[in-house]
């Protein structure tokens, strides 16, 4: 993953969760809020983000690349890209989301966003909490209730969480 | 593992579209199935590659679960506020609510969220709908939904005054009125409100949004069938769930000096905070006004504009998108459509099309714009779609549509017709049910 040097370009390192270390130009972190802050507030070559894989931390480093070189003639190009980008399992899906909300890459966390809900918009209640990690906190009682009024969202066909 | 991952997501897109048709209503032969099918899919994903990963999967912050669900349609949020507590007090919130009507809207470009309601008459009296962009991409619609009818005797007819952020008004003549959500399937009755012409009247009505009080409202104008010239004008708000009276706009009705009086008919049509009527001599020969009266639901004033001049011709009232739109029948076998691309700018009117259609065929006014500038253009039972850029027409068959009467065009929404403090009269309404169970 080391790069050789990068003539007078500002270069950046972000270590990922698991200590591997990404080096990059600072022109293409900008493009996160969290890290624009970061930088410009006090001169820092090396930002460490625990909370995010490496895994996940190359797939957004490849978006980040992908788009800066956006231009009005590889727009198709890039929309191709971005529909491959969230063709990953879902459990990724959610933590790409997760670190670009925590990034704060707005364009992106958008189109995530909308990637998790059509990727769920089909499934029941069970397969949701269980992708969510949510207990349901509802009595027998009103769980019952709701079955009553929404028979078909507890006999969801599509009940696999993983995509 | 990542290898029967991927052989499931390519399972999965193959599946997709079959899932769709299984979470039609009606189909509980399929719904007991699925059980079957969740066991297999347990067994090859084995249940700890989840618990696995739990310790990997950082909690989602409420803000991101906010913005996800802000992104469902409404059917599926309607499912998932059984998730949990804090899921149900998101997608009953007024704030996610509103988020998620504008977002919807935005989105209308592409005509996702747009449903098209049709009103059956017959001696049970029915509505369905289907979306609306499925008039526009395909040949034959087929997935033509039926709606529970909104009061208990389906041989009354309840006709349809109008929709506003999915809400749709029903009336049924000066009797009564309903406020419909047919997507999250709530209606409500508006209370009486004892007008002094209680018999003999003949009902015109008016529905909106007003922005500027955050309340919908409904317009109820009752004119005396015969004699005397009195005109009760009732405003209905959802907010105080109570009806106002309102002056009636008599003077600029008859402001032109002419022997003629006239008087408003249709359906009000809402363009830009106002409602809108069509206007009518009252007889004994019945001709169309050269004006179009419009009430403002903010500051309750009436006011006038003035149709096109197009030569000797009568023209409709009607809108095209979210414009104000005249319409006229040339020797009603030609259909002329003009747009107030400007609204209230009298030199605004700009001529859109003229089409050919369909001999002695009654024609609805709700043409619909899609984001292609392709024209819906219905008339009796045939669909018309007409292509602004290349001036061509084509037929779209809709399934089981024949006797319809009836149409109107609305947006998918959680908008609950029983006040805009939405989530307490949620809990109220679960309440009611619960001591309906207990008893």
């Amino acid at each position: 993953m080391a790069s050789s040097t990068t003539g007078e370009k500002k270069i950046l390192t972000l270590k990922g969760g698991d200590n591997e270390e990404f080096i990059l130009e600072e022109s293409l972190v900008l493009q996160s809020e969290l890290l624009k802050n970061m930088v410009k507030e006090e001169r820092v070559s090396s930002i460490p983000l625990p909370s995010i894989k490496s895994k996940t931390l190359v797939k957004i480093i490849e978006y980040l690349k992908k788009h800066a070189e956006l231009t009005p003639s590889n727009k198709e190009e890039f929309k191709n890209f971005e529909k491959e980008f969230v063709n990953v399992v879902l459990e990724e899906l959610l933590d790409i989301t997760v670190a670009v909300n925590y990034l704060k890459i707005n364009g992106l966390l958008e189109f995530c966003c909308q990637a998790v809900a059509d990727r769920i918009k089909d499934k029941s209640v069970e397969a949701v909490r269980k992708i969510f990690r949510i207990e349901s906190d509802f009595t027998p009682e009103e769980e019952s209730e709701f079955r009553k009024e929404t028979p078909e969202a507890f006999e969801g066909d599509l009940d696999d969480t993983t995509n | 593992m990542e290898s029967e991952r991927d052989e499931a997501s390519n399972r999965h897109s193959k599946r997709s579209k079959h899932t769709k048709r299984a979470q039609l209503p009606s189909n509980s032969a399929s719904n007991r199935h699925p059980k079957g099918r969740k066991r297999t899919k347990r067994a090859q994903f084995p249940s700890n590659s989840i618990q696995d990963s739990n310790l990997t999967i950082p909690a989602l912050p409420p803000e991101l679960i906010t913005e996800i669900l802000s992104k469902l349609p409404v059917k599926s949020l309607l499912k998932f506020r059984s998730v949990s507590k804090s899921w149900l007090a998101i997608i009953s919130s007024p704030e996610f609510i509103k988020t998620h009507l504008s977002l919807s809207a935005n989105k209308n470009k592409e005509e996702t969220h747009h449903m098209l309601i049709l009103g059956l008459s017959g001696p049970k009296w029915k509505f369905k709908d289907c979306p609306l962009s499925s008039l526009f991409c395909d040949s034959v619609v087929n997935e033509v939904f039926d709606l529970v009818y909104p009061i208990k005797n389906a041989s009354k007819d309840i006709s349809i005054v109008g929709s506003c952020n999915g809400l749709i008004l029903l009336a049924h003549y000066s009797e009564y009125s309903l406020l419909w959500n047919p997507t999250i399937r709530k209606c409500k009755k508006l209370p009486d409100f004892r007008p002094r012409l209680k018999i003999n009247n003949y009902a015109v009505y008016g529905f909106g949004y007003d922005e500027f009080h955050d309340d919908y409202k409904v317009i109820g104008i009752f004119n005396n069938y015969g004699g005397s010239d009195y005109v009760e004008v009732k405003m209905y708000s959802l907010k105080s769930d109570s009806w106002t009276s309102v002056d009636y706009c008599g003077e600029i009705l008859n402001a032109s000096g002419s022997s003629q009086k006239m008087k408003l008919t249709g359906s009000g049509l809402f363009v830009n905070g106002k409602l809108h009527w069509d206007t009518i001599t009252s007889g004994p020969v019945v001709r169309t006004g050269k004006n179009i009266i419009s009430f403002d639901l903010a500051n309750e004033k009436w006011e006038k504009l003035e149709k096109p001049l197009v030569g000797e011709n009568e023209l409709c009232v009607g809108m095209m998108g979210s414009d104000l739109s005249v319409f006229c029948g040339y020797e009603e076998t030609y259909l002329g459509a003009w747009v107030m691309k400007e609204y209230g700018v009298k030199e605004s009117w700009v001529k859109m099309f003229t089409i050919e259609y369909p001999k002695g065929q009654y024609l609805y006014p709700p043409f619909f714009m899609s984001s292609k500038r392709e024209i819906l253009v219905v008339f009796g039972s045939t669909f018309m779609i007409y292509s602004s850029k290349d001036h061509s027409v084509r037929y779209t068959y809709v399934t089981n549509s024949g006797d319809c009467s009836l149409m109107e065009i609305y947006i998918e929404s959680l908008v609950c017709p029983f006040s805009t403090e939405g989530r307490e009269n949620a809990t109220k309404e679960r309440e009611k049910l619960r001591s309906k169970q207990s008893e």
